[in-house]
């Protein structure tokens, strides 16, 4: 039983270098079958990043009423912050708020003489908060403010951003549909172009088969050398694809960040290596052994 | 011994053979002759299983081939030997592994192979290419490879379908000698040929084919057109 099962690893590996054209040329298909992979499960990701990068920045202002007691205010700050739908609540009191009106507004100066001119600080204490969920979020928290505390709020921007907020989650939810469903459609169509290739690859050895029918070699001593070959493609492909990814993405990270609202792309990458090595090797042996086993089938006949 | 009874076979409504009854004995050489489509190919196709008859029984020592399931048919074909027109070599092995490949298939000891494969490269006169590929060799040689391949497992049966087809007359000569030799040597030959001047200076067993049917059956036969 070993001795055939070395001679027909040996024959595999023999017949792989052997026949570098071929080799090359199927290799070849799978590494960018293997990259075209890696890089929807790269999008994905930035997608996903992005995606959560937006939500984190959406978030409603509470601005109270010019007279409220800042003991209140914190005593708010405190009660909201139980609610477990709120991810960050920041308070900027009146003294702050004037400090940073005067930043953004120092090359202004009809502002700022507009400011000395009023004498007093005419702005008012604000709570900013982020949630998990925007859009399913705000609304309740809004409702909240409203059925608590409607004393002492003198505005909530929600209802002004309420249309931005909700416009950018069903795009962040169409997005990540559409994305799955194209990731899916493109990767079926690179895998049956990897598929195809296999066969033909087979197709074009069919007399050596038909060759080693007749000289009284069994249906496994035909196949067996095919799928170690399939092994050797799947193993190398992933080897050569997730190191042309690692040098890609190591040289395109920092001048992609800054697009990228500072998302990562290499540390993501290299976050997940395992599970991409993991997915190419998964569909490199279907690939390489399912196909050529299927692939040889219709030669056994003889 | 080769037996042959009633055979008929039939591609598209075509008759390629027509009741076609031959008996080999053990250690003889036949030659099968004919014409191009007289039946000489499909005769050696139903004989080493790649077809099976649309009528009749083909016995290989008692053994009706024609009832072997395909996946037992490799077991048989390493019980005969065979040697083809377009040598049928395997392009990516060297004659070595090659001839080394028949006894592989058969699950031999790998230091029996090496040594035997030596003595069959020493026999057919190849020692010195025995690393070179089948397109580093010339007709004669690539044809002297499959015979050493067909002798691999020592069968007692060789069939030889137009083996001297593509080559020039010194390597033709060459080879229907080796054949003779080998015959000699105790195994069974079923040459099948349509080159008129090799049979009949080989003086051994003829049988005539024409569309299909036996015609002549001669024990020191000649091939008459």
């Amino acid at each position: 039983m070993l001795i055939p099962f070395f001679r027909i690893l040996k024959t595999g590996f023999a017949d792989f270098w052997r026949n570098k054209w071929v080799s090359q040329a199927t290799l070849g298909v799978m590494i960018i079958t293997f990259f075209v992979i890696v890089s929807f499960f790269m999008l994905s990701g930035v997608m996903g990043g992005l995606i959560d990068n937006l939500k984190s920045r959406m978030d409603i202002s509470v601005y109270f009423k010019i007279d409220t007691d800042e003991n209140d205010i914190l005593k708010i700050k405190e009660e909201l912050g139980k609610l477990t739908q709120i991810t960050k609540i920041d308070y900027t009191s009146r003294d702050q708020a004037l400090e940073s009106f005067k930043q953004r507004h120092q090359n202004d100066p009809l502002i700022l003489q507009s400011l000395e001119e009023i004498g007093a600080n005419p702005l008012t204490a604000s709570l900013n908060i982020q949630a998990k969920n925007p859009a399913t979020d705000f609304p309740f928290i809004n409702q909240y403010l409203d059925k608590n505390y409607i004393a002492l709020i003198d505005k909530v921007n929600y209802q002004e951003n309420k249309e931005i907020i909700s416009r950018i989650s069903n795009f962040s939810s169409g997005t990540k549909k559409a994305g799955i469903v194209l990731s899916l459609v493109l990767v079926t169509i690179v895998i049956l172009v990897t598929f195809n290739t296999i066969r033909l690859t087979i197709y074009s050895v069919r007399e050596e088969i038909g060759i080693m029918r007749l000289v009284g070699a069994n249906n496994a001593y035909i196949r067996g050398p095919f799928i170690i070959e399939g092994i050797i493609y799947g193993i190398l492909a992933t080897i050569i694809s997730t190191l042309i990814c690692w040098v890609i993405f190591k040289l395109l990270s920092t001048k992609l960040s800054p697009m990228l609202l500072d998302f990562n792309v290499y540390q993501y990458f290299t976050h997940h290596l395992w599970v991409i090595i993991g997915i190419q090797l998964a569909v490199g042996m279907v690939l390489g052994v399912l196909g050529s086993y299927i692939a040889i089938r219709r030669y056994l006949k003889i | 011994m080769i037996i042959f009874e009633k055979v008929s076979k039939i591609y598209n409504h075509c008759s390629a053979l027509e009741d076609i009854s031959i008996r080999v004995n053990p250690r003889e050489f036949v030659s099968i002759v004919g014409r191009s489509g007289a039946g000489k190919s499909t005769l050696v196709k139903l004989l080493i299983g790649e077809e099976y008859p649309t009528s009749g029984h083909i016995f290989v020592d008692r053994i009706d081939i024609a009832k072997i399931k395909p996946k037992l048919l490799p077991f048989y074909r390493r019980k005969i030997g065979i040697v083809f027109q377009d040598f049928k070599l395997l392009s990516f092995r060297t004659a070595f592994e090659n001839i080394a490949f028949a006894m592989e298939v058969a699950n031999l000891p790998h230091q029996k192979i090496k040594d035997d494969t030596l003595k069959i490269l020493r026999i057919i006169g190849l020692e010195n290419r025995q690393n070179n590929f089948p397109d580093q060799l010339s007709g004669g040689e690539k044809q002297r490879v499959a015979i050493g391949r067909a002798l691999a497992l020592k069968p007692e049966i060789l069939i030889a379908d137009e083996p001297t087809g593509n080559l020039d007359p010194i390597h033709t000569w060459d080879i229907i000698n080796l054949l003779v030799k080998i015959n000699e040597l105790g195994t069974t030959v079923v040459l099948a040929s349509h080159d008129k001047e090799i049979i009949n200076s080989l003086g051994k067993r003829v049988v005539s084919l024409d569309k299909g049917r036996v015609i002549r059956d001669e024990k020191e036969g000649r091939f008459i057109v």
